[in-house]
């Protein structure tokens, strides 16, 4: 789940641990309820306009549904981490209802005892129909 | 944080664990339609509706009527999020994607739910004071969810839901 980092002390990595998963399912639930003030929160100050600005360029129109499984977390320092978030997503898109086998390669900063969402690259395993075989 | 002791920081952690594993062990629970363990995950005082409280009733009044209509039913719990009370350590709120996969006779069908929970701690462990379920929707194997008329659940399986049109934030950013 969470790899070891020697140098880290334990109860911090476990609370770090815990704030980034917590992290990612606040993102991906604001995200279906389209709760735009809660999603820039979460994104690091330094990067939140441009993201938002991304984010909301690709917003879709129709409901969406992101279920994520818990992220494997790889720490780098105390203050930063990598992020592997596998998910299933579905959205809405006209008459079709898609469903999406999707990975998350994330990295997070924390900034005075907050972690944030720092970046996030998306790879799509499928994109099928709900009712096509991928 | 800084302000924590060690003690009160392991205990936020804990929480945060037994209340991940309190949404998995709700779902292992119906799939296997186990009454009893179901009840022992709500508080003793649990309140279940018209003026009824208690692990009994709700075994008998919600888990058994809901358990009796269902045939297989694999729930697959996901998104978790889970809000600690600032003000109250043995209080806490969360909110829990699941999927659902459902027989009812020769019908399958999948619903994506999310429950709105509250939780407290009792004699040190994390119970449900309530599990507030609302649909996202629910749908035959081969229908695909986009236009299908209200659920109104529990009284159909099958519908549109209340989410995501129910969050003020979804409505807002609609309109």
């Amino acid at each position: 789940m969470t790899a070891v980092s020697d140098d880290l002390d334990p109860l911090d990595r476990l609370e770090s641990a815990e704030q980034i998963r917590q992290l990612v399912a606040r993102f991906a639930m604001s995200y279906d309820a389209r709760d735009l003030e809660t999603i820039a929160g979460l994104y690091a100050p330094d990067v939140r306009d441009g993201l938002m600005a991304t984010l909301l360029e690709r917003m879709p129109k129709g409901r969406t549904f992101h279920l994520t499984a818990s992220p494997v977390v790889t720490f780098e320092s105390a203050d930063v981490a990598r992020g592997d978030v596998v998910g299933r997503s579905e959205a809405e898109a006209g008459d079709k209802w898609m469903v999406m086998g999707v990975r998350y390669a994330d990295r997070y900063v924390r900034i005075e005892g907050t972690w944030y969402l720092h970046s996030r690259a998306l790879e799509r395993l499928y994109s099928s129909d709900v009712l096509a075989r991928p | 944080m800084s302000e924590l002791t060690r003690e009160e920081r392991i205990e936020r952690l804990d929480a945060y664990s037994q209340i991940r594993d309190l949404a998995v062990r709700y779902a292992a629970a119906m799939a296997t339609k186990d009454r009893e363990t179901l009840g022992l995950l709500y508080v003793d005082d649990v309140r279940v509706g018209g003026g009824l409280t208690g692990r009994d009733a709700l075994r008998e009044a919600y888990f058994g009527a809901t358990l009796d209509r269902l045939e297989i039913s694999v729930l697959h719990a996901g998104t978790h999020v889970i809000d600690l009370d600032p003000e109250r350590p043995d209080r806490a709120r969360g909110s829990v994607y699941t999927i659902a996969q459902i027989q009812h006779g020769e019908r399958w069908i999948r619903q994506a739910i999310c429950y709105f929970d509250r939780y407290a701690k009792r004699d040190g462990q994390w119970l449900f004071i309530s599990r507030d379920h609302q649909l996202f929707y629910g749908a035959d194997f081969d229908q695909p969810p986009n236009d299908l008329p209200p659920a109104n659940w529990p009284a159909s399986d099958t519908g549109t839901g209340t989410l995501p049109f129910g969050w003020p934030t979804w409505a807002a950013h609609a309109s």
